[in-house]
């Protein structure tokens, strides 16, 4: 496992994803703290800043994780993988284990670069009594980016096509963004109100609390013990259907 | 009792319905080196990703040293490079060798990477002025190499960690004539220094008869035979065709002045004279003995089969011509 994690992380970082996915965790924030120079354009919160750059950081890591997977499956490499001791379980755990790695990397870089434009004029700390709150949002935001890096592994390796950037920008907007989430969310409840208004209700109430989108609905954490739980358990089943999927595949 | 390096049972795997391996009972000796034959789509690749595990059977057993594998697991002692070399196209190739190196877990991968390059004729060369000049294109993404370097890439990546048995897949395709000889050295040497145990599978069969100790021969998904090299050495030997006056007594004359031939009457009446080790019999003895016993020679030639020519015809679904057909009389030259 060791040496499938090492030959992971030598892969990211010669992979042209990871040094996307740094770059847009860099660049979106930078925009939005380039905006405040326009004379007559109100100033912005370190809060709102940090907000957007962990919001790409979010992206990021889908990104960077489904972009190294359709490179494993676009060329022969994951077949050097697959060639070593348990190496499918390993291969798969390798780039779970990772993906965790890459959020907390992109989260920090994120925390970084929102700290590097407070030297922008325009850019000011809006609650500074509040800022102690913030570690505990950026670590749900890691643990959700974990999440979502792993069900966009899932999604590219169950695709089994070789993907290209575009695909890969789509499976990670797709999950990050919480778009999947909301269509799985919203279609067994229309179907669910064309019976009963109530039930319909219901069902949304309870999609709601097993999704992962509305615990980055707001910068804040709602409730501690779902927010750290859910996401994990959501590692857990895409790993654990990744593995199912690659037990028998050929490669 | 030797244990064979790999052992197959009734192996077999469909993809879509479409039967590729049918019950393959492979037996490949510790120390051999293994030619698997036959024409495209006869089932030699799917068989040597079955063995290394990149394609789960669907039945059937693989034994990798005496140990049998689950279904889709690889054995550590392979070394492995089956149909395209598994690289990663946007890397070069000395990164594509750390990877593997790294998964293997090899003590220094660095150093590793280079004695594999420079054993395929990748690696850096004197360039005759004093100063090492590196041959591997480093910097230049694989997707960007000819074809014949990817392939001594491939060959490069199934040596790292050196495994105990190689399975290569056509792996001289692509490969100017001079690597291809060099390649072949290089196994040939693998095997006779190291004991390494080579799989070798191609349908080009010139790339096979100078190194291969053993033969499987693959026809419709089935092994449908396998051979040693004396085997098909003696399928290949020179022999005589006679016609004679009396086939029988030809027979008997031949057993009991030259015992060592060996007699076969063909059904058209013919004999067929095969002298051990494969050596063309002597004609003006074997003329003579006939002669004393009173039999009358009306026609006599000479046939040379060669190696790739016996092969072909087992893999067409044709016998031997030997052994097809013929009424044989072996050891002393009994007729049947």
């Amino acid at each position: 496992m060791r040496n499938q994690l090492r030959a992971a992380l030598y892969l990211l970082l010669h992979d042209a994803y990871l040094k996307g996915a740094v770059a847009i965790t860099a660049l979106l924030p930078l925009a939005s703290a380039l905006v405040t120079l326009i004379p007559g354009v109100s100033p912005i919160t370190f809060e709102s800043v940090l907000a957007s750059a962990v919001g790409a950081a979010n992206f990021g890591a889908s990104f960077a994780m489904a972009g190294l997977v359709a490179h494993d499956l676009a060329s022969g490499g994951l077949r050097a993988a697959c060639l070593a001791p348990r190496g499918r379980l390993r291969y798969v755990a390798s780039r779970a284990v990772l993906a965790g790695v890459v959020s907390v990397a992109l989260m920090l870089w994120a925390v970084v670069v929102a700290a590097v434009l407070l030297v922008f004029p325009g850019v000011y700390v809006g609650h500074p009594d509040a800022l102690a709150e913030l570690v505990g949002v950026i670590g749900v935001r890691v643990l959700v980016a974990w999440a979502y890096a792993a069900i966009a592994m899932l999604l590219t390796w169950a695709s089994r096509r070789e993907r290209g950037m575009g695909g890969v920008f789509l499976i990670s907007l797709a999950v990050s963004a919480g778009i999947l989430g909301l269509l799985v969310q919203m279609l067994p409840v229309m179907v669910a109100q064309l019976f009963s208004q109530e039930l319909g209700s219901a069902l949304l109430d309870g999609l709601r609390a097993v999704l992962l989108y509305p615990l980055v609905e707001s910068f804040a954490v709602v409730d501690p013990l779902r927010s750290v739980a859910l996401p994990l358990v959501y590692v857990a089943v895409a790993s654990a259907l990744s593995c199912r999927l690659w037990a028998r595949r050929a490669v | 009792m030797s244990i064979n390096a790999i052992e197959t049972s009734g192996l077999s795997k469909s993809f879509r319905g479409v039967r590729a391996v049918l019950d393959v009972d492979l037996h490949v000796p510790a120390g051999s080196v293994y030619g698997l034959v036959g024409k495209n789509g006869a089932g030699k690749s799917t068989l040597l990703k079955l063995v290394s595990g990149l394609t789960p059977q669907d039945r059937g057993t693989v034994c990798v040293g005496g140990r049998q594998l689950r279904p889709g697991e690889s054995d550590p002692r392979l070394g492995v490079l089956v149909e395209a070399p598994a690289v990663y196209g946007r890397l070069d190739a000395f990164e594509n060798l750390m990877n593997r190196a790294l998964i293997l877990g090899l003590p220094d991968p660095k150093a590793a990477c280079r004695e594999v390059l420079e054993l395929v004729g990748l690696g850096a060369r004197d360039a005759g002025d004093g100063r090492r000049r590196v041959l591997w294109p480093r910097g230049t993404y694989v997707d960007d190499l000819s074809t014949g370097q990817r392939q001594r890439l491939g060959v490069a990546l199934a040596l790292l960690g050196d495994p105990e048995i190689l399975l290569l897949d056509e792996p001289l395709n692509g490969i100017d004539p001079t690597g291809a000889a060099a390649l072949r050295d290089l196994l040939a040497r693998l095997n006779r220094e190291r004991g390494v145990t080579v799989v070798i599978s191609s349908h080009v069969l010139s790339h096979l008869e100078r190194v291969c100790t053993h033969y499987g021969i693959m026809r419709g998904g089935f092994l449908v035979r396998e051979l040693t090299e004396g085997e098909l050495a003696d399928a290949c030997a020179t022999y005589l065709t006679l016609r004679v006056d009396a086939p029988e007594r030809a027979v008997a004359a031949l057993a009991e002045e030259l015992p060592g031939l060996t007699v076969r009457v063909l059904p058209d009446g013919a004999l067929r004279v095969t002298a051990p080790g494969g050596g063309e019999p002597d004609r003006r003895v074997l003329s003579q003995a006939l002669l004393s016993a009173g039999v009358a020679v009306s026609e006599l030639s000479v046939s040379a089969p060669d190696l790739e020519a016996e092969l072909v015809r087992i893999i067409d679904g044709r016998e031997p011509s030997r052994a097809a057909g013929d009424a044989s009389a072996p050891g002393r030259g009994r007729s049947s």
